[in-house]
């Protein structure tokens, strides 16, 4: 009777987390986690640390041996050792809380109607309430870049935080960037009678390059204007852009689409950040002189072509990080954002040091997304977004996140996945 | 009469009927039968491919040769050509041709409710799918195609075997002679051969969708013609199936185009005691080994591929090595297949342009190809092969006048084709005498002796110009029709005026009038001096091109073998080695592999002669198995057309080449059941491999295994993804009876087969045959599943007719079921992780595995993803992170588990004395993400190593290098390059339709 009841409060606390995910509630009392290996992301690891955080930001973070509050009552205290602690991860290049179910469109808002849409927010779709975020979120993934998908110009992106009871809540950066897809030099289809097909490949190229400058410059000569009649959204949404308030994200791979990327826009000062890059490697040397960072698509991918090293997906990062090339990793979808540190890990064994490999998707990416100055590192000043594991996060093996916090709010790290397991497991006596 | 020129007898023949036959038409004027008697003499006559006579003649007449040979008696009513030591050689035959058939228009692939009929479309008494056109007889539609003709006449070719190029059965072909005459006197024989395909043609029905299901087709069809013979023709009329009957008396040709197509054409001719000849892709030489002995007769194209632009080192890179080598070796086909003792013919067929043949023919001479064995591929092998000798192939008495004459020897580069006769009738493309003797010539000028005049033959064409001196030359412009001459001259560069001239042209001098550069009326003459002295330099034929830089490899890609690695004995010195047996992980023990097995573990362990593994701080586990996978399948993954295909054999369709077999095997995989698509209840029948990198399809399948079939639930069998689903059945409900039916009929199969009296009219189908096997547990279920309600109703189906689902895949929702599943004794392979893809798999969890191995079923992992499976090991482990799981029991879920689900945990899976040798060395953990697989054993042959393959990327970079050049530098000289067109491969998954789409998106 009574682990019934113990079932059913169980179940009761969890269905929470398994009808919604609901917002955690702010930082009331100051927080001190003692014993844990410390990882920042700056270059410093805290073999034996003190991590302490007060109103959502990280006020003490020293060796716990020179700790000069331990046992003070002001913190709640939360014993830690043997445990390690990294920054809250960060996901770019997402489609997170803009899909529910892949295959049932009606849970779809990734990708809008037409090619050029640079008007479109990722932030006013972006939905808390996703049952899919807790899944991604109990494996310490606490910050995304959602963005949208499709056409050539998809449109913008924000970074959220993975809590919050609405977007106007759980948005840490709103419309970060404007993401597009670079036209791709096609070859030909073999014996494919149609005629675009069979249009010279440089040529169709160059007319889809012509049309995305003449966009461009218009929207640039549009950004001029004092008051422009008529007004144009899509150009208005680009005029932070020229600026250099608001990003330029590609998804490019080729070698050719990388350079064609870059170069289109050195005429508008823009920078662009290149999205996918599975040729990065080819062109380390082009990229570091025009500074542009890199988001490499998943580690877990085929390579290109059936010449090319059969482990070069897992070589790039390595590569990058050798070059000195500002780079992180993502994973293009919703779901499949859990496995963002495997991802990661992927490239240790294959030359990727793990002090480069925690940055890429901790502070290297926010420094991409322009939020470094915040978040992406534990330092003292930043945002309390952090975790704790019971192991290495890279490796399956160990890689458990026991607890974490968002700007020092504890997180919820049940899902519907653990409440099912458990409910299961007590159906079948398996505790 | 003696006549030096027949230009004229082309235009004649629109005029009168040649008399080689009966006058069975009506005509409208006065008779005009003519019996086109000739005598050509002073010949080089090739009688046959490996015979010819100098200075000899021919003599035909009404169509056919009377004689061939030296100091014939010429007769006085025959018209003499003397042909000045040119040429004759008996007309090329082309076997594989369309010549004169109606046009047929190839289906559009299948798509749900689109374009696709899912029942016959055909009205007649014909057989059930419409693919089959054994009933189509080329001679019922043969018609004559002038322009065409003159095409195959100019390129040598004399007679054509045609056929209609469209489905799996096409009927007979015939073989026809390419002149200008009504049909009825052109056809040498009729009925010569039954053609086949593996493509299903003009057919709109959806049946069969996939490569596999044209093979099903195949097979069932050879089955039910023998019903028919032996009692079916009492229940119906079957025009297909009586047709088919009446087809097997001919030769047997079948298209495959492809060598692995071949193997599989050889496999099906062994089931049914039949012999084939082949139609080739052009790319035998890449199985030459599985081919020898085996092919007898081998039909192939001549359409080398064209070098490509590589000028762009960004689309160069797009470019495979396999096509670029391909670019060089295709050439060398013919020969390599001719020298493993295949007779082959070639064929003008897949060429752009009839008249590109003999340029392809001289590049098999430059690789080494003799003429002779040319010459027999030719005229000989066709004609032989069709049970046409004794009408064409040589050039005999009593034969058909089908030949060609040539201004020199057919295979000198210059020479030229004059004029190729067809059933007695000439098609003229230049005279047979020189216009003008090509020599050298003293003009005079008003009888005034000026220059020496040159002319020299340049093709069918000639060159003239006036040699003023040792060094200097003045050009002379010339038109030559026929004997009259036209010239003109500029004398003097200085005035830059012309001198123009007009003439006619006689054996010894060139004679006329004209006018000089003031306007003067002048006569002229040129008195024949002398031949022009044959230059001693040897004809410059491109030899650079026979120094070939590419390697021929096994399997056909990049990371093929020069040589197939074999089995040696390897003692792995003091590793950590993970058995996946009772003792689960023994630290610092060897293993010694001998004769491809596991032959002992322990400590200290020597044996002469073993290759020695140091293996301190490394980990050694057993191969990884993948449960389901999509790899290594050729011409579609799914037969999607009907809701029960269980007579499709995945294992026809085995690609060796697929270079994912050794992307897997770098990740510890050394087998996997490759299983059909899930977009059936009832799919096909899997086939489980070992990756035998460089072994061909059949080599690759492990030996004696149990068979197993795909079965299929929920949203991808109702084709949930399409609005357009027409397909029966479109809910879990249909999808219940369609197992239900289709086990009834099974047992009501068996029953008749049982029965003796019933047996005797009996159809053997092999759809049910499978069927059965699963009833009498010789076949096995691996069943794509994910909600409880179906995997529950699945096991229902199985209990109520007596017999246990195997394996359930996927398997998502296994964790609601698990006491059931338990009960049922079925087994699950489920992914790690996976979820909110699809509605139905909403309830995914990733404890998924940990819940249903607690419970005692037997669990994998699987990838059913050609990437993932590259780290299944890593999948595994998520199972340690999400279930608590021991590291040993996640690592048994990708080796003794899957093992044990495909029944060959007896060999294989474990790392146990006595066991296969499929042997993964690892850098680390093998559950770690940071394990790296080193070295991988199949069999105790090590199929994987991480620095040969390292070495191994050079040299394909090194390869292709030096063929980037070689085609730069061929570009350069003016060859002809094409701009690469992608060929980006397919990865099959459980979804995929037909050959599938790049943008498909990934579905499981």
């Amino acid at each position: 009777m009574k682990s019934i009841l113990i079932l059913l409060l169980f179940i009761g606390q969890s269905l929470c987390s398994y009808t919604q995910n609901v917002g955690a509630l702010p930082q009331r009392m100051p927080v001190a986690i003692k014993g844990a290996t410390i990882h920042c992301a700056n270059g410093k690891t805290i073999q034996s640390g003190v991590i302490a955080f007060e109103a959502g930001k990280i006020t003490i973070l020293e060796d716990m041996r020179s700790s000069k509050i331990l046992n003070q009552d002001k913190y709640e205290w939360i014993d830690a050792t043997g445990k390690h602690i990294y920054p809250g991860l960060i996901a770019l290049n997402t489609q997170l809380g803009l899909s529910e179910i892949e295959s049932i469109k009606a849970t779809n808002d990734f990708s809008e109607i037409g090619s050029y849409n640079p008007e479109v927010r990722a932030l006013v779709a972006y939905n808390t309430d996703s049952r899919v975020t807790p899944t991604v979120r109990s494996n310490g993934i606490f910050l995304t870049q959602t963005a949208p998908v499709g056409g050539v110009i998809s449109g913008m992106s924000s970074v959220m935080m993975l809590d919050g009871w609405n977007w106007e809540d759980a948005v840490y950066k709103a419309d970060d960037a404007i993401f597009m897809y670079w036209p791709y030099l096609n070859s030909p289809s073999r014996g494919s009678n149609n005629d675009a097909a069979k249009q010279n490949p440089t040529e169709q190229f160059e007319n889809k390059i012509r049309e995305l400058k003449s966009f461009f410059d218009q929207a640039y000569a549009y950004s001029a204007k004092i008051n422009p009649q008529p007004r144009n959204l899509k150009f208005e949404s680009l005029i932070p852009v020229f600026k250099g308030e608001r990003k330029i994200w590609v998804r490019a791979h080729d070698v050719i689409e990388i350079q064609s990327a870059v170069q289109f826009f050195e005429p508008y000062s823009i920078k662009p950040v290149i999205v996918g890059a599975q040729e990065a490697w080819k062109i380390t040397d082009f990229l570091k002189e025009k500074n542009i960072p890199v988001v490499l698509s998943e580690t877990h991918r085929l390579p290109m072509y059936e010449d090319d090293n059969i482990a070069q997906p897992f070589k790039t990062p390595a590569i990058l990080a050798d070059n000195s090339i500002l780079f992180s990793i993502s994973v293009d979808g919703f779901w499949q954002v859990r496995n963002l540190p495997f991802q990661v890990g992927q490239a240790i064994p294959y030359g990727l040091d793990k002090e480069t490999a925690l940055n890429c998707i901790t502070i290297n990416a926010a420094k991409i997304l322009g939020i470094d100055r915040s978040t992406g590192s534990l330092e003292v000043g930043k945002d309390a977004t952090l975790l704790i594991s019971e192991g290495d996060i890279f490796d399956m093996m160990s890689s458990k996140v026991s607890m974490g916090f968002i700007q020092g709010r504890k997180i919820d790290l049940s899902n519907k996945q653990k409440v099912l397991n458990s409910i299961y497991r007590k159906k079948y006596n398996l505790e | 009469m003696k006549s030096r020129h027949v230009a004229g007898v082309l235009l004649l023949l629109l005029f009168h009927i040649s008399s080689n036959a009966q006058q069975t038409f009506p005509i409208n004027g006065i008779s005009d039968e003519r019996e086109n008697y000739y005598a050509f003499t002073n010949a080089r006559i090739y009688k046959s491919y490996n015979t010819f006579i100098d200075s000899a003649t021919l003599i035909i007449r009404k169509g056919k040769i009377v004689s061939v040979g030296k100091n014939l008696n010429v007769p006085n009513d025959a018209v003499v050509v003397d042909l000045g030591f040119k040429t004759i050689y008996p007309g090329f035959i082309d076997i594989y041709t369309s010549y004169g058939m109606p046009e047929s228009k190839p289906s559009k692939g299948f798509e749900y409710g689109r374009n696709s009929n899912l029942l016959p479309d055909r009205k007649g008494a014909y057989a059930g799918n419409d693919a089959l056109k054994c009933e189509f007889s080329a001679i019922d539609h043969f018609t004559t195609d002038v322009g065409k003709a003159k095409q195959y006449l100019e390129a040598g070719f004399c007679a054509v075997n045609t056929h209609r190029m469209d489905g799996i059965s096409r009927g007979s072909s015939a073989l026809v002679s390419l002149a200008d005459q009504r049909e009825n006197l052109l056809i040498i024989k009729d009925k010569t051969a039954h053609h086949l395909s593996f493509s299903k043609g003009s057919s709109t029905q959806a049946y069969p969708g996939s490569l596999m299901g044209i093979i099903a087709v195949l097979r069932q069809t050879y089955l039910d013609g023998e019903w028919y013979a032996r009692s079916g023709y009492k229940e119906q009329y079957n025009l297909t199936l009586a047709s088919w009957n009446d087809l097997q008396k001919l030769p047997q040709i079948i298209e495959c185009n492809d060598k692995l197509n071949e193997l599989r054409a050889l496999k099906i001719a062994e089931e049914y005691n039949k012999s084939y000849i082949l139609k080739g892709g052009g790319n035998e030489y890449q199985r030459i080994d599985e081919l020898k002995g085996k092919a007898t007769q081998i039909i192939l194209p001549v359409n080398f591929p064209d070098a490509y632009d590589v000028e762009d080192p960004n689309i160069a890179d797009r470019i495979n090595l396999t096509d670029m080598r391909h670019w060089e070796l295709a050439p060398s086909n013919p020969k390599i297949v001719s020298d493993a003792g295949i007779e082959i013919t070639l064929t003008t067929s897949g060429l752009d342009k009839i008249s590109s043949f003999k340029s392809k023919i001289l590049e098999c001479l430059n690789r080494g190809m003799s003429k002779e064995a040319i010459l027999k591929a030719i005229t000989y092998n066709p004609a032989s092969w069709l049970g046409a000798l004794d009408k064409i192939g040589a050039l005999d008495a009593g034969k058909l006048a089908n030949f060609f004459i040539c201004d020199g020897d057919y295979f000198d580069k210059n020479s030229k084709i004059l004029q190729t006769w067809s059933n007695g009738e000439p098609t003229v493309f230049s005279e047979t005498t020189d216009a003008i003797r090509p020599g050298k010539y003293k003009l005079s000028i008003n009888n005034d002796p000026i220059r020496i005049l040159v002319f020299e033959k340049d093709g069918l064409k000639y060159k003239s110009f006036i040699q003023v001196n040792d060094t200097s030359k003045i050009n002379v412009n010339n038109t030559i029709n026929r004997n009259i001459i036209t010239l003109s001259f500029v004398p003097d560069q200085k005035t830059k005026k012309f001198i123009r001239l007009n003439g006619t042209a006689y054996p010894d001098k060139l004679i006329g009038s004209g006018y000089d550069i003031t306007g003067n009326a002048i006569n002229w003459k040129a008195d024949f001096i002398s031949d022009i002295e044959k230059s001693t330099k040897p004809s410059v034929t491109d030899t650079t091109n026979n120094v070939l830089v590419s390697t021929i490899v096994y399997p056909w890609d990049g990371y093929g073998w020069k040589e197939k690695p074999v089995q040696k004995d390897y003692l792995i010195k003091n590793a950590t080695i993970w058995t996946c047996e009772k003792e689960e992980v023994l630290k610092g023990y060897d293993l010694l592999i001998k004769n491809g097995k596991i032959d002992k573990i322990g400590k200290n362990l020597s044996f002469k002669g073993a290759i020695e593994i140091d293996a301190s701080g490394k980990h050694v586990s057993p191969g990884i198995i993948d449960e389901h996978s999509h790899i290594a399948i050729q011409g579609g993954v799914n037969e999607c057309t009907q809701p029960n295909t269980a007579e499709v054999r995945i294992g026809d369709v085995v690609n060796c080449d697929d270079v994912n077999i050794y992307r897997q095997l770098s990740g510890g995989v050394v087998a996997a059941q490759l299983l059909h698509g899930s977009c059936n209840p009832i799919g096909g029948q899997s086939a489980i491999i070992k990756l035998r990198w460089g072994y061909a399809p059949e080599k690759m399948k492990i030996e004696n295994a149990d068979g197993f079939i795909k079965f299929a639930l929920g949203e991808n069998v109702k084709n949930s993804r399409s609005s357009f689903n027409t397909r029966y059945p479109d809910t879990r409900m249909g999808v219940e009876q369609i197992y239900r039916d289709a086990f009834t009929r099974a047992q009501e199969y068996l029953a008749a087969k049982k029965n003796n009296t019933l047996l005797a009219s009996q159809r053997k189908d092999i759809e049910l045959e499978t069927l059965v096997e699963i009833l009498t547990s010789k076949r096995f279920i691996t069943c794509h599943s994910y909600v409880q309600s179906e995997i529950n109703m699945l096991m229902h189906v199985a209990d109520d007719f007596g017999f246990k689902v195997n394996t359930f895949t996927h398997i998502l929702e296994g964790y609601k079921v698990a006491d059931k599943m338990k009960k049922h004794q079925a087994g699950a392979s489920t992914f790690a992780d996976w979820w909110a893809y699809k509605y139905e798999v909403i309830d995914a969890i990733p404890h998924n595995s940990g819940i249903l191995h607690d419970m005692g079923i037997t669990t994998a992992i699987n990838s059913d993803d050609a990437e993932m499976a590259r780290r299944l090991n890593q999948e595994a482990a998520k199972a340690i992170k999400y279930s608590e799981m021991s590291p040993t029991e996640a690592l048994k879920m990708v080796t003794i588990n899957p093992a044990k689900l495909l029944h060959l945990d007896a060999r294989m899976g474990s790392i146990k004395e006595g066991k296969d040798a499929d042997i993964v060395i690892w850098s680390a953990s093998p559950l770690s993400i940071y394990a790296i697989a080193e070295i991988t054993f199949v069999d105790g042959i090590k199929f994987f190593d991480r620095n040969e393959m390292e070495q191994q990327k050079k040299l394909i970079d090194e390869e292709r290098n030096a063929l980037i050049q070689k085609m730069l530098a061929f570009k350069k000289s003016g060859g002809k390059t094409e701009l690469f067109t992608s060929a980006k491969k397919i990865q099959y998954h459980c979804d995929t339709i037909g050959e599938g789409k790049e943008e498909s998106i990934e579905n499981h």
